[in-house]
């Protein structure tokens, strides 16, 4: 075992095993919860020491483990492997997984311990695999695997009778997408013969193929993303989902798709990109528009948070498809940083949520007069989501911004709607939840736990420090997302 | 050697006629021929009447025992491809595999059927006899080379099936069903007999070798004669097409598998689609295959087939409420993939649609077995109806596990099983080019997926009052063959390559 991203994603799998194993006896559910968490926090450790191990200056994809899996008909390989990409998201993974198992400490019943535990790692582990895997055809299976647990984890600890609708969108909609990447996995091995990533991406396809393969693809990834008019399952999943449901969908599963659309799209279809970005900047600035202007209108504080999560990914979508390296370069440090914020946000409206079980936005008013703490740490996050100086996501705008700019000024203009109407409504819902007067009928709830103040805390301090000095984590991926430039504009060079 | 496959003189040639050869080498038809009337015999004669509860178990234990007897023997049988009784019987890898998946089906079925009648206290020993009868047949039926012996092994089976689903005489629905199944296969076995008829009037032989090297050709204008061999092969083929349930051929299954006595309804869901696999295989991709290639409407046909089957099992399986008709009518979209696999007529396809089958009877297994085990109470001749799996997770979380694998394989979601060969064939239908198709199939699996997760969802989050709430503990033995059945599924991914390596053997030696 001298490969250390196995076991990583051993772990996980060794959780479920566990999970399944406790389910002999009733009298080991209650260790079930520890277990978990400190099996969460050894896979955080194990990933920092990947992030040790890597080396910077290389973009070649490190960590290499590869089994050949189907070799008779086409070479289909089972391999893992990181880049400076897959790295920074791997890492991100494993600091949110402890995070939430944080904020579900209380919430679950013992009876139900082991199944919630099972889906819990079953997630962890397909969304290690999905990042750090180097073949579509995996890529597609653990995509598609993250649904099952999800699933049910609306579906059973989701909060209203909705949940069963929410649960049913999410999976049938990204289902629906994914089903057509499946035709064109096929199609994809009967014009080349393999799906290894490596071998794809030195694979030039012709230009009417490109065009129809790029259709197909996108219609996966654009669920995921989520794209207007695809976008519709996010904000019901959002609402019906327990806490840390939703602070994975927002935290990593929104991540799957833009990385999709970053490994995937950009490098194996240049002339496609360059063909339909003018119709992909069309639908992605409608969504930032879009759902800048609903979420004002919301009145479920969860919404809120779902809406501006579309128009972020969204915005990650244009910096992508400016394919210059400051739009790269903000794509990946914006998805860190909404990983870290959104997150950051469920979490804390989590807390607001397990006190007065209401999500209504008016029943709310002056939580800062007896829970300041909380207050501070929310202040913070809302100000990061708005991408305010100083926190991660100012850099990652910025830098997407600098990078759509270079594409057409026009669309930057429309784009930056995300950052007047993100101000707009993040300001407008912490003013109504956290700084006018008590209301007569608030019941005043003990301010943040031992537990929540470090969740929030670690939310809190991330943001801040990469937003200080983002080159904590610029510095790993710089180096792959040139080198995937360079493959791109070289590939669509050797064609003319 | 004497019998050769490729010396075509054994149609002509009386030594081929032995007798004692043949019994050597198709051990398992001829030790069952021995071991049924002897069984009869005991049956009938030597039980008294003061033992009439031990039949049951008597009669399982013996069943099992000639079973394990059976594996055995089949192990002597030499491997490479042979004919006997003048090329009307065959042996190969193909026949030999399939024989062996089939006793190990059939185990399992004895030991489910021992505690289906235990419990419901039937004491009758012609379940079994009935019962090795048809394996008989199936047996016949596989190492069959020839139409009449087929024809006359389709209907030994087909008789001792009849039988089986009136089991249960006291109960209308069973009759019912078996008078059902009767009358529709015998319309079925008429089609046969003419497409038999329309082959051997034009080309005046029965024999698939004969057949295979008359159609032989890569010339299509020999085949712009063979019209009466082409509509001769439709006949057979829509007769085949009943035995599988393939739409618009599948009529009686809802029918049968809900009326049929539920050991009855396992059978013919998982056991009996191996044999009539294995002939309907044969017959494509080794008696007609180059008339199919070739032959203008032939591409195409089977399109047709495939996009019945899908549709017609997806919309009926949205809304259907009884458990039983909904596994019906979801083998009917499954025969529509495997379909898929076969009617790429080449190599790839084949292997694809032979994967497909041998992880669809798993799927069915697990999914059958579930039914025998899932107790109501209420319905105790299990007519099972969609919402009495409500609450299923907090009665016992095993079983709502093994229901959950079997029911996210058939809708072919990853990480199952049944989203790697539905893959394949997805694949191997795009390789040769009918594109149309693998649409049809994207949109019908979307569908699918609805209503295999309403399933899950009723099982998972529904959750019933605790006053209501039954205990459910079905049998050790039970509960093991559902959960390793379960378990199986995921076993493909470690072992794809051998399997795949052994299914494409397969595919060889059934296409030599």
């Amino acid at each position: 075992m001298d490969n250390p991203l196995v076991l990583l994603i051993g772990v996980p799998f060794f959780g479920v095993c566990a999970s399944l194993v406790s389910f002999k006896s009733r009298s080991l559910f209650k260790y079930l919860k520890e277990f978990s968490f400190v099996l969460s926090l050894i896979s955080f450790c194990i990933s920092i020491f990947i992030l040790a191990g890597f080396n910077k200056n290389t973009s070649f994809f490190q960590f290499i483990y590869e089994i050949p899996w189907f070799t008779q008909s086409f070479y289909i390989p089972l391999s893992l492997g990181v880049d400076g990409i897959s790295l920074i998201l791997i890492i991100l993974t494993c600091f949110l997984t402890p995070l939430c198992l944080l904020s579900s400490w209380d919430q679950i019943k013992l009876k139900d311990y082991p199944f919630f535990m099972i889906n819990i790692f079953l997630i962890q582990f397909f969304l290690l695999l999905a990042f750090t895997v180097l073949d579509v055809f995996f890529f597609y299976i653990f995509f598609e695997s993250i649904l099952i647990p999800m699933f049910f984890l609306i579906g059973i600890w989701g909060s209203r009778e909705r949940k069963i609708r929410a649960a049913y969108f999410f999976f049938l909609y990204t289902l629906f997408g994914s089903l057509f990447l499946l035709i064109f996995l096929g199609l994809i091995l009967f014009h080349v013969g393999t799906t290894d990533y490596i071998l794809l991406s030195h694979t030039l396809f012709d230009y009417p193929i490109q065009k129809i393969f790029w259709i197909g693809f996108f219609l996966s990834f654009a669920v995921k993303v989520p794209m207007i008019p695809f976008h519709i399952w996010l904000p019901e999943a959002h609402v019906e989902a327990p806490t840390i449901g939703s602070m994975i969908l927002a935290g990593l599963l929104l991540k799957l798709g833009t990385y999709a659309f970053l490994r995937f799209s950009l490098i194996l279809f240049p002339y496609a990109n360059t063909f339909y970005t003018p119709v992909l900047f069309t639908l992605c600035i409608l969504s930032i528009v879009f759902s800048s202007f609903s979420a004002i209108r919301q009145s479920d504080f969860k919404k809120i948070i779902a809406y501006s999560s579309i128009a972020h990914m969204n915005l990650v979508v244009l910096g992508i498809f400016s394919v210059h390296y400051e739009g790269l370069n903000g794509s990946v440090l914006q998805m860190v940083s909404h990983g870290f914020v959104s997150c950051g946000l469920f979490a804390s409206i989590g807390v607001l949520y397990h006190r007065y079980h209401t999500r209504l936005i008016q029943y709310y008013s002056g939580v800062n007069h007896f829970m300041p703490i909380f207050t501070f740490f929310f202040l913070i996050l809302v100000l990061a989501n708005i991408s305010l100086p100083g926190t991660s996501s100012f850099v990652g705008e910025f830098l997407l911004f600098l990078g759509i700019f270079f594409y057409s000024p026009f669309s930057t203009f429309l784009a930056s709607f995300s950052l007047v109407f993100g101000g707009i409504y993040m300001l407008w819902l912490l003013n109504r939840i956290c700084y006018t007067n008590v209301k007569f009928y608030m019941f005043t709830l003990p301010d943040l736990a031992h537990k929540e103040f470090i969740m929030l805390f670690s939310f809190v301090f991330f943001t801040i420090l990469v937003g200080i000095k983002p080159d904590f984590l610029i510095d790993f991926y710089k180096i792959s997302l040139i080198s995937n430039i360079v493959l791109q504009s070289f590939k669509n060079v050797i064609f003319l | 050697m004497k019998n050769n496959i490729n010396n075509m003189s054994g149609i002509f040639d009386v030594q081929h006629y032995d007798l004692f050869f043949a019994i050597c080498n198709l051990p398992c038809e001829f030790s069952l021929l021995v071991f049924v009337p002897l069984l009869i015999c005991y049956g009938l004669l030597s039980l008294k009447k003061e033992e009439e509860s031990l039949v049951n178990e008597t009669f399982a234990k013996l069943c099992f025992i000639i079973l394990c007897n059976l594996c055995v023997i089949l192990y002597t049988v030499p491997r490479y491809k042979m004919t006997f009784l003048g090329d009307q019987f065959i042996n190969d890898f193909f026949v030999g595999f399939n024989k062996y998946f089939l006793i190990i089906l059939c185990m399992i079925f004895v030991i489910l059927a021992y505690y289906y009648l235990e419990s419901h206290k039937i004491h009758r020993f012609e379940f079994y006899v009935l019962f090795l009868i048809s394996l008989l047949g199936f047996f016949f039926m596989l190492s069959s080379f020839d139409f009449l012996i087929l024809y006359i092994s389709l209907e030994v089976q087909s008789f001792s099936f009849y039988l089986l689903v009136a089991f249960r005489r006291n109960i209308s629905m069973c009759l019912e069903a078996s008078l059902k199944y009767f009358i529709l296969g015998a319309i079925s076995s008429g089609l046969f007999l003419f497409g038999i008829l329309l082959i051997y009037g034009y080309t005046g032989s029965i024999n698939f070798m004969a057949l295979h090297y008359l159609l032989k050709s890569n010339d299509v204008s020999v085949f712009l004669d063979a019209s009466h061999v082409f509509i001769g092969f439709i006949f057979i083929f829509c007769s085949l097409c009943f035995k599988l349930s393939i739409a618009p051929f599948h009529i009686w299954s809802p029918d049968v598998y809900q009326g049929a006595p539920l050991i009855v309804a396992f059978y013919f869901a998982v056991v009996s689609k191996i044999a009539v696999f294995g002939v309907f295989l044969r017959l494509i991709f080794f008696v007609f295959f180059d008339m199919l290639k070739y032959y203008p409407l032939a591409n195409y046909f089977m399109d047709i087939f495939i996009i019945i089957c899908l549709i017609i099992g997806v919309f009926n399986a949205l809304l259907q409420s009884r458990l039983r008709k909904f596994f019906a009518y979801s083998s009917v979209t499954h025969m529509g993939f495997i379909l898929m696999g076969v009617s790429s007529l080449n190599l790839f396809g084949l292997t694809a649609s032979l994967f497909y089958i041998y992880f669809y009877i798993l799927m069915n297994l697990v999914a059958w077995t579930f039914l025998l085990v899932f107790r109501h109470p209420g319905d105790g001749l299990h007519y099972g109806n969609l919402a009495m799996l409500k609450g299923l997770r907090q009665k016992n979380e095993a079983m709502a596990f093994a229901l959950c694998y079997a029911l996210y394989s058939m809708s072919g979601i990853p990480p199952f099983a049944g989203f790697l060969v539905k893959f394949l064939t997805l694949v191997a239908s795009l390789f040769s080019g009918h594109h149309v198709v693998v649409f049809f199939a994207i949109g019908c699996s979307l569908i699918s997926a609805y209503y295999y997760t309403r399933l899950i969802k009723l099982t998972f989050f529904e959750k019933i009052p605790h006053e209501k709430l039954e205990v459910l503990e079905p049998n050790r033995v039970q509960s093991f063959i559902l959960q390793s059945g379960a378990l199986l599924l995921f076993l493909v991914y470690g072992l794809w390559s051998p399997i795949y390596d052994v299914m494409e053997l397969l595919a060889l030696s059934l296409m030599n």
